[in-house]
This record gives C-alpha cells, structure tokens and sequence, in this order.
C-alpha cells in the first residue's frame, strides 16, 4: 500500500472525483451513512481547496483508504456539527489542532487477511499523522466510534476522550483527542516527523515494533 | 501543582490537553451514572479472534455526576462457560488522567489498569444483565 497526501488542488480532476467515489462506496454504500450525496460521490461542507486529504492506494493502483484532515482554525465537523461531543470544554481552535475525519481503509474489490488490514490501517494512521504535522499538527481530534477508540489503544497510540460519548443514529460516538507525541509516533512506527513539525519538539527516531490488529477502521 | 490530598478537595476540573485529572482516591468518591451499555458484535469477534471464550460481547459507558462528567467505558463479555459477565481484557477508556499521590500524572497506561480497581469496586453487570435479559438469550 502507498499513501499520498494534499490538497484538492494538488489532484487531477479524475483522482479527486476518484476518491470521492471511493467514500461513496465506503461510508454512503458499505457503513450506511447518511451523508450529502451528488452523483454518485460523498462530499460535505468540509471538502474545501484547503482541505488536505491523504489516499491510500494498492499495488494496482486502486484506491484502498483514504482521510481527511481539515485546520480547527477554520468550519470543520466537529466545531461546525458536533460540539457537544466536547464535555464541556470549548471546541479546539487553534494551529496545532487538526481534525482528522472520513478516516477508512477498506478495498472495494478485495478482501484482505486480517493481518493485512490491520498493516495497512496503520499505515494510513502513520500517512496521516505525518501529513498534519507537516502543516504544524501537534494533536488531533476526532468524531469517533467505540470501535476506533479500541483500535487506537490496542495500537498502542495516545488517544484519550474529549468528554462523553452520544448517540447518533443509534450508535454511540465521541470526540477523540489524538496526541501527534512519543507514544504515538513509536506505536505507528513514524521514523521522523516532517521538518515543519518540529518546532521546540524533538525529532524522532523510532523503529517500528508496534502491532495492530483490527481491521476495516473508519470513522467520521 | 495542587498533590492528590488538595486536588481531592476539589472538583473535577478539564486540564488544557483535555484530560480530567484526579487520583483514584478522588474517583471513587464520586457518584457515576451508567449511561449506556449494549451488544457489540464487533467486540464478540475481536474477544473470539483472540480465543477468548466469549458468548456475548459489548461496551458500557458510565460517567460521573458532575460537571465536567467523566467519561468511562470498557468492553464486557458473557464468558462461555461459567456465563459470568466478565470486563474484557483490554484498555479502559476514559477522559481521565489518574495522579499519584504527589499530583504526578500515571500515564495513558497505569491509568487504564488502575481503572481494573475502580471497575472491581463498582455494580456495573446488573446494567449489562438488563441488556441481556432484554434479548432472553442468557
């Protein structure tokens, strides 16, 4: 699997209508969520030129992942949609806070080994990580379902609740903090954050030793 | 820093990283609220992935009666053979960072298997065996 990351802009017209065909298989078609659809792709409010995306691909070239990660600087999901999902505390805005959103890895075509999906979630978790901090990330938030929480901890990343989960659609989700930190850069295996990243934080160095063991992840 | 014998005295409060901090002590004197608790096939399969002898799976969520509200949940199962509700083997999650008695952060990890204290302490199966009663099937 190969990740690439940018903006809208950075894409050809055919691979961003790819991807966005791709989250219409995913999140409308396969997880059954109820999102605005318009000929046959998944956008929102959300999707914007400043939007940065990180796409995961297969050895063919098919489209297997994808994510999006969106400044709290600026409308994003859980400011704009869900801010009760914070307990309380004011919704994050500020640079070094980056929501990370329509996180899935999945193949349309193919069913991987559990072993597979488990690598290539990862993997995507790395890409994007690294991603948002090249524009100066330090943590993340996410709109979450229990089962990514799980997948989080048992990946060993430093991920821990913004306030109480609700329901919606019956389901129970929640805003998840993501610390960009230690834990989490040796846990999804991140030799070195970008340059940009650095700031008064050390580089890393790490080896990859983590193991995950979940598969098909995704949340909103 | 305020230690864990001052903090103990004060309300629950949402530090600027997000985590609410106390000391265990400190938790268990605050009154929870189951919130939800219900059947989650996706934690079956995990815990039978992993040759757990699960029957029946899912979460439960409790927060606190206070403002900000602590957030905690961990996954549960009906073990096979003894039909015990058991918590799963696996981390607790919470919006809580637990201090030692000096007012020094645990960290992610002791926080969640400091929380296998907490649980012990707690009446939480009667919650999870309403759900299971509601489906007739244990």
């Amino acid at each position: 699997m190969q990740t690439i990351s940018g903006t809208s802009q950075d894409f050809s017209p055919e691979f961003a209508h790819a991807v966005a065909q791709y989250r219409h298989r995913i999140f409308i078609e396969r997880l059954g969520w109820q999102l605005p659809v318009e000929n046959g792709e998944e956008r929102d409010q959300f999707d914007r030129p400043d939007t940065v995306y990180v796409i995961a691909r297969d050895g063919a070239g098919a489209i297997c992942g994808c994510a999006r990660l969106l400044p709290t600087t600026r409308p994003y999901l859980l400011g704009d949609v869900f801010p009760n999902l914070m307990g309380g505390a004011p919704v994050p805005q500020e640079d070094g806070v980056w929501e990370l959103s329509r996180f899935a890895v999945a193949s349309i075509d193919a069913a991987p080994s559990a072993a597979d999906a488990a690598r290539n979630t990862r993997t995507l978790l790395a890409a994007a990580i690294r991603a948002a901090a090249a524009h100066g990330a330090r943590r993340l938030i996410t709109v979450s379902p229990l089962g990514i929480e799980r997948l989080l901890h048992r990946m060993g990343v430093h991920a821990h609740r913004a306030g109480p989960p609700v329901l919606v659609d019956g389901k129970p989700v929640f805003a998840c903090w993501i610390e960009i930190d230690a834990q989490t850069v040796e846990a999804l295996g991140i030799e070195a954050l970008p340059a940009d990243a650095r700031g008064d934080r050390e580089t890393v160095d790490v080896v990859s030793g983590a193991h995950a063991d979940a598969a098909g992840a995704s949340l909103n | 820093m305020p230690t864990a014998n001052t903090a103990r005295t004060l309300p629950p409060a949402i530090s600027h990283d997000g985590y609410i901090r106390l000391s265990l002590r400190h938790l268990d004197e605050l009154p929870f609220i189951h919130l939800d608790s219900a059947f989650d096939p996706e934690i079956l399969e995990e815990l039978q992935a992993r040759t757990i002898p699960a029957c029946h799976a899912g979460y439960s969520e409790w927060i606190s009666n206070t403002d900000p509200a602590i957030s905690i949940g961990w996954s549960w199962f009906v073990h096979a053979d003894s039909r015990r509700i058991l918590p799963a083997p696996e981390a607790v999650r919470s919006n809580v960072m637990l201090v030692d008695a000096r007012g020094y952060d645990l960290g992610p990890a002791e926080t969640s298997m400091m929380f296998a204290t907490w649980i012990a302490t707690r009446e939480w199966t009667p919650a999870v065996q309403d759900v299971l009663d509601s489906t007739h099937e244990h």
